[in-house]
């Protein structure tokens, strides 16, 4: 499968078990992110078919860049894998633009059911 | 025990379980470990040997620390576990039980229902003896020992709940 994921995650435990998680779903290529200013430039930088963002991480939080690149116009689906697990952080998320919501402790089977959609989207628009 | 002791013991069981399911849930799931707890105690002051301990703050509505301390063995187990490696560097381990901390304190502040959402730190890794990490609030540390197929290790937590709560 021709996709391409960006992980931004500053745990490197995390981006590795994300990775292998999306190379199991036959995600082609991998890239990643170790902070939220990381995350702004890959996106604009590159083009992704999809982009998995942590919430709390430094230089600046997940949120932030999320919002940073909708107001570039970056329309590339956002799915938020954090441990902010409070109905508030998930409101606030997708009013800024997330197009999914993965709270942490997660399972593969979670992850893989988020994530397939968007894969399975952007493989038959390829 | 005097009533004021037993409306203490009874504030703190309240606000530590949702640290220990945060705990539960997260050995479960990132681990596929099913730890039992020990009794809830008073955290000791003593040193703490070569133990190495991911602490994160929160803050906002509610504030303070959890820490998850764990014997070198311990530490070492559950990185691989999590990363499914049978043998990891000390930074991949300094790595993995920051992100555990943070997993924990993440699922149990969603648990206090405040409206403001309770804001967490970065995590931060203590190695070695002879510290203890001080509150200016002088809240006490409170500690819940487990043991699990990984190795044992505390849960420690020093929290002021949200007003109201």
């Amino acid at each position: 499968m021709s996709c391409r994921v960006l992980i931004a995650d500053d745990s490197t435990t995390i981006r590795k078990i994300l990775a292998k998680e999306l190379h199991a779903l036959g995600v082609a290529e991998v890239v990643e992110a170790a902070d939220g200013v990381e995350a702004i430039q890959a996106i604009g930088a590159g083009q992704f078919d999809l982009v998995l963002l942590d919430w709390n991480m430094p230089k600046a939080t997940g949120i932030d860049a999320l919002k940073s690149i909708r107001a570039k116009g970056h329309k590339v689906p956002v799915i938020m894998v954090t441990s902010e697990a409070e109905k508030s952080r998930v409101i606030e998320a997708v009013q800024a633009g997330a197009n999914d919501y993965v709270v942490k402790p997660f399972t593969g089977q979670t992850l893989a059911a988020k994530v397939g959609r968007f894969i399975t989207v952007a493989a038959a628009a390829s | 025990m005097s009533a004021a002791t037993a409306d203490s013991a009874r504030l703190h069981v309240e606000y530590i379980n949702p640290f220990v399911m945060g705990v539960m849930s997260t050995w479960k799931t990132m681990l596929r470990s099913e730890p039992k707890r020990g009794a809830l105690q008073l955290a000791p002051e003593h040193e703490h040997g070569n133990d190495t301990t991911a602490i994160v703050g929160l803050s906002g509505p509610a504030t303070g620390t959890v820490a998850l301390r764990f014997p070198p063995e311990t530490a070492s187990a559950v990185a691989g576990r999590m990363l499914d490696e049978s043998s990891v560097s000390k930074e991949a381990v300094i790595d993995a039980i920051s992100e555990l901390v943070n997993i924990v304190g993440g699922a149990a502040k969603a648990q206090f229902k405040s409206n403001i959402p309770i804001v967490l730190g970065l995590p931060t890794v203590i190695h070695g003896a002879g510290y203890r990490v001080e509150h200016r609030t002088g809240v006490r540390w409170l500690a819940v020992p487990f043991n699990s197929d990984l190795g044992s290790f505390v849960l420690e937590v020093a929290f002021q709940p949200p007003a109201g709560s």
